[in-house]
């Protein structure tokens, strides 16, 4: 395999609508992207994360639990790399909550009000981003 | 104008829609809900899931649209049914199945129209999910699929007996 072959790894969303899930589920598997698992809850995906490697993890951050799943990968408390690819999705909030998710340094930070088209074309970048190392 | 053609399997198509038991229900917000997020996500000021009867187009979820049904022979979705593909036509007034379309010249002046068939697992298309504008578009691969999606997510709402109350 090349060196930068696209990831077959399976990408992780976790976001409480389920439209938002299915259409990029969806669009994922017209577009030939790698797999993407989806859960409507940062507990569920953390349970996922533990016994699977997946490339990048995309994410809703509107409550605690979210915050706690980023801490746990980023302090290297899953079975995954602590540098995962993270796409933080997130309310309008204040300067120093986009500080806060910076500090993760997620591959991108989405603010509402974005579109479905945004997602995409995140996963997208995702889908063609080198294999996770490990 | 080009009439909407009749599909040569119509009577089973038509069969298989009142079989739902939708027609003229009230509005279900699992169906409205799917249609606002088509009115944000592709900023159109109007959408439709629209069941194509015999005689009618009915909706059964509309935004933008002040009418519940109009004839099936001026509707731009007896067209969409014909074909597992989007029916898009950028600029009404550029193409001729349409361009003296009453709902082109009149209100409510659609010029641009992209449906995407609703087409149930036995394979009759018994609707679209369409959007509609008063000026010309494009839509765009990633557009399309995210609105064929939608149409998917449709479709499996129109197979599922509504939430119990």
């Amino acid at each position: 395999m090349p060196p930068h072959a696209p990831s077959r790894q399976s990408l992780c969303l976790v976001h409480p609508d389920r439209t938002v899930r299915s259409i990029l589920a969806f669009v994922a598997q017209e577009l030939n992207f790698p797999p993407v698992e989806v859960f409507n809850t940062p507990q569920a995906a953390a349970r996922f994360i533990q016994t699977h490697r997946p490339a990048a993890l995309m994410i809703w951050t509107d409550d605690p639990p979210a915050l706690e799943l980023i801490e746990r990968i980023r302090g290297a408390e899953l079975n995954c790399p602590a540098d995962l690819p993270l796409v933080i999705l997130a309310p309008p909030c204040s300067a120093s909550q986009v500080r806060q998710w910076l500090a993760f340094k997620p591959v991108r930070l989405l603010l509402t009000p974005f579109r479905i088209k945004d997602l995409i074309q995140t996963l997208e970048q995702l889908a063609q981003s080198p294999a996770v190392p490990g | 104008m080009t009439p909407a053609p009749i599909p040569p399997d119509d009577p089973e198509r038509i069969a298989a829609l009142r079989c739902l038991l939708l027609l003229d229900t009230p509005p279900e917000e699992r169906f409205d809900t799917l249609v606002a997020f088509a009115v944000r996500e592709f900023d159109v000021p109007m959408v439709l899931v629209s069941l194509v009867d015999g005689e009618r187009q009915w909706f059964k979820a509309r935004a933008g649209v002040a009418v519940c049904e109009t004839p099936r022979d001026i509707s731009f979705c007896g067209h969409a049914i014909l074909s597992p593909q989007t029916l898009i036509v950028n600029d009404t007034w550029l193409d001729e199945r349409f361009a003296d379309n009453p709902l082109v010249t009149g209100p409510p002046h659609f010029r641009f129209y992209a449906g995407a068939p609703l087409q149930l697992p036995d394979g009759h298309r018994v609707g679209t999910l369409c959007l509609m504008d008063r000026a010309p578009r494009q839509l765009d691969r990633l557009e399309q699929l995210t609105l064929a999606a939608l149409a998917a997510l449709v479709v499996e709402q129109l197979a599922s007996p509504p939430a119990a109350l």
